[in-house]
């Protein structure tokens, strides 16, 4: 059943992935098909056919560069024309395909009358583009501030200006049967792991899909476990971010049309250090990220514990707190994990329709939900105040965390600890938390061990995982990463440097 | 010759002191003090440094085997004795770590059916220990390695509660004087009933192949042992200042009642907490054994491994639901000592002897 | 197939997590003391102390007791919870109390019950009541909201201070260990207040004598070293000094000759004099007369309270125990019969550190 299942899915991909060869007449038949589609022939005398998208060229561009010295100087070929154009990467091709290619990402197409078969393609394509803008999701209030934006061209020379050798690479790979987007693939030659590098080739490649809209799309398909409930690839929008994690040996996916890059491999404590951590002295960055990890502990357990301890283990609580505890309990209708449940999912509404709205109707609502809700369900008698406290906390916690896609996971993976704190307690929140640890285990991101650098230990990638120490002793890359050149600068020498002691009067 | 692992699969030689160290320390540690207390008195501590140390000879003569032989002990037995009766001695090898895995299960599920839930059934619980260890279990050795990892970690911060019982310690010249309590025989049928505590080290035999130069690693896996005699030192020694020898005797877990005493200011009797967080140290010792059972297995018969760890959790399974009260779990755990005492103090030394024979007789008839 | 099996999972726990009892807080009746009273020579009525904790938060909750009489203590933890709308659970129970009746036929009945609970403690406090259990326990004290609240904090305060640290464990410690006899703070009720009265000396399980609260004192600085008391004293001109913030070290040496063994107790004492009648303290030689002084009072009362101990030929001191650590062979039989005549040495030396801010 299931066989005849998968033959038939099989079937059906063939004959719709199957390229249709098509001629170069079929081809200008199509095109024709479309409004916007122009051909045309200045006077009876002029040797070329000219054809092009208006909605995806310059016009300017194409009258000033491409027909104006076409008709002020006498050629014939296209080779005459290749010469004469001030344009680079003009191409003359017989191949239907390329022509299709480009001719529908704002190339012209020019063909000679006498052999309309062969063609020139002059790029003159048009960029709607946003202005450069200042980071959302990871904003820092020291740093630079620019962040990327949706042109692919743009984001390549946001990171290239930051890394000016020749040894950073491009890859660039085609993808979606409809999209055609282009993905570029970066990194740093002789730092990056050449093995990652072809993994990461390998899986763009063998995606197969029709509209690649966003980067999120190729996270979703080529990471290593898509069951998971973490994401394998961390998503950033800051320039500098990417540079930085490509000079640590990682590799960066950009997407055309995606404000977002990908980076990778990573690890899970990455996802709970910000970028600003590095802007700050490393006493402060490794005070934040230990406070992250613990806001991610606590936003995961407390309300877990608060079910498990209020249903089986009221030995557990301590004295001074037992009264205020059942004090508040008392009265209400339903018992802790209905309570649990009612109030997580209250604030999960809360956040999910504030992320709908426009920004400032979004905060009015964050507000009214939190205070009027909050409230009026203690007062009704519905859930404990002291309940209110810590999801509400707990909710604050899961907000710390620097990548959005993690938080999310955070919040998600609560619930599964709560049904078990009910069922088994706190042995249930313990068998839960076994269950995630076999999982992040098991996990990898490009193949590499997602919870590094604790298992497998590496004393040495510690260093810029849970904490961060000063930059002068970050001198090697991440043993992880298994990088070509493991010392990011000559370390010794900043030893020595460090080590030439001065005297008090000095 | 069987396969050796592959590269990607093995682990470094460090690892050997968590792997030994976790499967060393399970369940017995909960409540090992009246059992030696009841041979050898406050003089008995003596005993667990006498019992580790044999253990550190043990893993040396394990070593020299394992060194010459280069592979696991399916293998070893095989070139050894053969097919059929290396075979079987490694079939009596699989149902050793069945043994060790049941037990430390079904004495586990005791602990939390007396002191937490007493209604639940053993059936219950069995069922999602073995699937949360068939989940680690799937992941290949090295996973294994991380919840063993993980496992000395979290067992380290429980050492730390010791602190607890430490402040309220009755009396720390209890032990005193020294060998004023027993004499040497006493000490050392307390010795072999320490040893209980040291069982699971030879899990070595299976994985010994899976760690990188594995030469290097016995080092590690003596500091492992090493580790071991001083946590349980430790807890021994805070239980003989706590408690008087009779209320010793009486107390079935006395490093679970010890942590009655531990009161911090957020949480009180952490006992709860504690059985909890023992689950980590406890599923580390299934896993590995589980492994090393289901790894003998695909090793002597072509089924996958995966296959038949299905089937040997089914198999422990209904083993761990035989048992029904205290007492049948107090005598599983008495059979498990006898039958662990006799393989490692009696079957290594001479598996050792037998392979120094064969190996010599072997050389002169092929060698030079 | 990881989902599959893990909703197969997820059911298969929702289905069967029947198994599990809940025991949700407000559900169950917590019991925080238990008192024993005296009825008959085969009967006795126990009592439990439950604290209502009213429906809203402004209330002021209740201190109630619910008591009930039989002869075992598990027949009565039956009939106390015929009496409960809710499962009476003793998780929480803070302190036990025996009527001084019920402590002379011995106690180990409920202590045994106490120590198999798994839910029990073992730093909750036992003691002895002087008079009806019963009323103690029911009174609302104005000083604190329950009762048992208020005698656990009691002794809490006066363990550190006045008499010696003592709980459930020590009393399991000391009833179990060789050469070594359990003891409990008196208790008793006084209109609005508790009052200690002092230490009840058991044999075995059973009370037997009792000391005073200034004896107790005396005790507390033989049994362990403590960081806080006072002591006051007649001067032999007939003024009293006090010795405040005292701490002091105890060390016992057991030696034996030829099987007779000897005790000598070494106390060293630090304190500082801030109530002195009209004495001016700044002469050395005040100093040197008061710490004389302190010390062969203390050392007189000391000896008097362990001749106390050998004449009921019981030994809150474990004096036996510290012996079996000190001298190898140790018997404790033969110490047990020698006990009574076993020579015993203290030797207190005060020193008197500062006079407060004043001389």
């Amino acid at each position: 059943m299931k066989k005849w299942f998968d033959r038939k899915i099989k079937g059906n991909q063939k004959s719709s992935s199957d390229e249709e060869t098509v001629s170069f007449q079929g081809l200008i038949k199509k095109c024709r098909e479309s409004k916007d589609f122009i051909t045309f022939q200045q006077g009876d005398n002029f040797p070329f056919i000219i054809s092009y998208f208006k909605t995806l060229v310059n016009p300017d561009f194409v009258h000033r560069e491409v027909l104006d010295p076409i008709s002020k100087y006498p050629i014939n070929t296209l080779d005459e024309l290749k010469n004469l154009l001030p344009v680079e990467s003009i191409v003359i091709t017989k191949d239907v395909k390329q022509i299709q290619d480009k001719l529908l990402t704002g190339f012209i197409l020019i063909q000679e009358k006498k052999d309309p078969s062969m063609c020139a393609l002059v790029p003159a394509v048009a960029i709607e583009k946003r202005q450069i803008s200042i980071p959302e999701t990871e904003f820092s209030v020291v740093g630079p501030k620019e962040a990327f934006v949706e042109n692919l061209d743009i984001n390549l020379n946001m990171v290239r200006k930051r890394i000016p050798i020749p040894d950073l690479h491009i890859k660039e790979i085609i993808v979606g049967k409809l999209s055609k987007t282009r993905v570029s693939v970066m990194y740093i030659h002789g730092i990056a792991n050449e093995e990652n590098i072809k993994t990461v080739i390998q899986r763009i490649r063998d995606i197969e899909f029709d509209q690649l809209i966003d980067a999120s799309f190729i996270t979703q398909m080529m990471t290593d476990n898509q069951h998971s409930p973490f994401p394998q690839l961390i998503d950033t929008e800051r320039p500098d971010r990417v540079a930085s994690v490509l000079s640590e040996g990682k590799i960066a996916i950009f997407v055309d049309g995606s404000p977002q890059v990908l980076t990778g491999p990573t690890t899970l404590p990455e996802f709970f250090s910000a970028f600003e951590d590095y802007f700050l002295t490393w006493h402060l960055a490794s005070a934040f990220r230990i406070i992250r990890l613990g806001a991610v502990m606590f936003s995961v357990l407390s309300t877990p514990l608060y079910v498990a301890i209020l249903t089986y283990h009221y030995e557990m609580i301590p004295k001074d707190l037992l009264s205020p505890l059942i004090a508040s309990r008392s009265g209400i209708p339903f018992p802790p994990i209905l309570e649990a449940i009612i109030l997580e999912v209250t604030i999960e509404l809360l956040r999910e329709a504030g992320a709908r709205l426009p920004t400032k109707v979004g905060q009015t609502i964050g507000i009214v939900g939190g205070i009027v809700i909050g409230t009026a369900a203690v007062e009704a008698g519905l859930t404990s105040n002291v309940l209110l406290i810590i999801v509400a906390l707990a909710a604050l916690a899961s907000f710390t965390t620097p990548v959005y896609q993690m938080s999310n996971s955070i919040r998600l993976i609560r619930f599964p600890f709560i049904l078990s704190a009910q069922i088994l307690g706190m042995l249930g929140v313990m068998v839960c938390l076994g269950f995630f640890f076999s999982h992040l285990l098991k996990l990898t991101s490009l193949g590499r061990p997602y919870i590094a650098p604790i298992y497998p230990l590496r004393i040495m990638d510690l260093k810029d995982s849970l904490f961060r120490l000063p930059l002068d002793r970050q001198g090697n890359r991440p043993m992880q990463l298994r990088t070509g050149d493991p010392n990011r600068f000559n370390s010794k020498r900043a030893e020595l440097k460090r080590k030439a002691k001065v005297d008090i009067e000095d | 010759m069987l396969p050796l692992p592959k590269e990607h699969r093995q682990v470094s030689p460090y690892f050997t002191f968590y792997l030994i160290h976790s499967m060393q320390k399970g369940v017995s540690i909960l409540g090992f003090e009246r059992y030696i207390m009841k041979d050898a008195g406050y003089d008995s501590w003596i005993s667990i440094i006498i019992s580790g140390l044999s253990i550190n000879l043990l893993l040396w003569i394990s070593y020299s085997i394992l060194n010459k032989g280069k592979n696991d002990i399916v293998a070893i037995h095989a070139n050894l004795f053969g097919k059929w009766i290396g075979g079987v001695l490694s079939l009596y090898f699989i149902v050793y770590f069945l043994l060790m895995v049941t037990t430390s299960l079904r004495t586990y599920i005791e602990v939390i059916q007396i002191w937490m839930f007493s209604n639940v059934h053993t059936w219950y619980l069995a069922i999602i220990f073995l699937l949360l260890a068939y989940s680690f279990t799937v992941g290949g050795f090295r996973v294994i390695t991380g919840i063993c990892f993980f496992s000395v970690i979290i067992g380290i911060i429980l050492v730390f509660l010791v602190w607890f019982p430490l402040k309220e310690a009755e009396d720390f010249t209890n032990i005193l004087p020294i060998l004023g309590h027993a004499t040497f025989k006493d000490l050392l049928v307390a010795s072999k009933t320490m040893s209980l505590g040291y069982l699971g080290f030879e899990v070595l035999f299976m994985y010994y192949p899976f760690i990188k130069q594995p030469e290097r690693s016995q080092k590690w896996a003596h500091f492992g042992v090493l580790y071991s005699i001083f946590l349980y030192l430790l807890t021994a020694v805070v239980a003989f200042s706590y408690y008087s020898e009779e209320q010793l005797a009486r107390t079935i877990w006395s490093t679970l009642t010890l942590w009655k005493i531990v009161d911090l200011p957020f949480v009180e009797r952490f006992e709860y907490a504690g059985i909890s967080i023992w689950l980590f140290i406890v599923i580390s010792d299934i896993c590995l054994g589980l492994w090393a059972a289901s790894r003998g297995l695909k090793q002597l018969f072509s089924i996958k491994q995966k296959q038949w760890l299905v089937i040997i959790i089914l198999i422990t399974f209904i083993a761990t639901i035989q048992f029904t009260d205290r007492k049948e779990v107090d005598l599983l755990n008495m059979f498990t000592n006898e039958i662990g005492f006799y393989t490692i103090y009696v079957y290594i030394p001479i598996l050792y002897i037998l392979q120094t024979i064969i190996y010599k007789v072997r050389k002169k008839r092929y060698g030079n | 197939m990881g989902i599959k099996w893990s909703l197969i999972f997820i059911l298969f726990l929702f289905t069967t997590g029947c198994y599990t009892k809940p025991r949700v807080l407000e559900d169950i009746q917590l019991i925080t003391a238990i008192g024993y009273d005296y009825v008959s020579k085969d009967k006795i009525k126990g009592i439990a102390n439950i604290p209502i904790t009213p429906l809203a938060e402004d209330i002021p909750p209740k201190n109630e007791v619910i008591s009930g009489e039989g002869h075992t203590s598990k027949n009565i933890r039956q009939i106390l919870q015929a009496k409960s709308p809710r499962p009476l659970l003793s998780g929480r129970t803070e302190v036990v109390l025996f009527n001084k009746k019920v402590a002379q036929q011995g106690v180990i009945e409920v202590i045994d019950g106490l120590e198999r609970d798994p839910s029990i403690g073992r730093d909750i406090y036992l003691g002895v009541v002087n008079g009806n259990v019963e009323e103690m326990l029911k009174e609302q004290y104005s000083v604190s909201e329950f009762s048992s609240k208020y005698i656990s904090e009691l002794l809490k305060q006066n363990m550190d201070k006045n008499i010696p640290k003592t709980n459930f464990h020590h009393f399991l410690y000391y009833f179990y260990g060789k050469g070594m006899d359990p003891y409990m703070p008196i208790l008793q009720k006084k209109e609005k207040f508790i009052n200690i009265k002092g230490i009840a000396l058991f044999k075995e399980d059973k009370f037997v004598d009792s000391i005073s609260l200034k004896q107790s004192f005396i005790m507390k600085m033989l049994s362990e070293g403590f960081q806080d008391g006072t002591y006051e004293t007649k001067l032999p001109d007939g003024k009293f000094v006090t010795v405040q913030n005292m701490a002091s070290k105890v060390k016992y040496t057991i030696l034996e000759n030829n099987g007779n063994p000897r005790i000598n107790i070494y106390i060293r004492i630090n304190g500082k004099v801030n109530e002195a009648q009209r004495i001016s303290t700044i002469e050395g030689n005040v100093i040197n007369m008061i710490e004389n002084h302190v010390s062969s009072s203390l050392t007189k009362e000391g000896k008097i309270l362990l001749e106390h101990f050998q004449n009921l030929q019981i030994d809150p001191l474990g004096l036996g125990h510290k012996a079996s650590n000190q001298i190898r062979h140790f018997d404790i039989k033969e110490w047990e019969d020698k006990y009574q005549q076993i020579p015993i040495h203290v030797k207190i030396r005060v020193k008197i550190s500062n006079t407060g801010i004043i001389d």
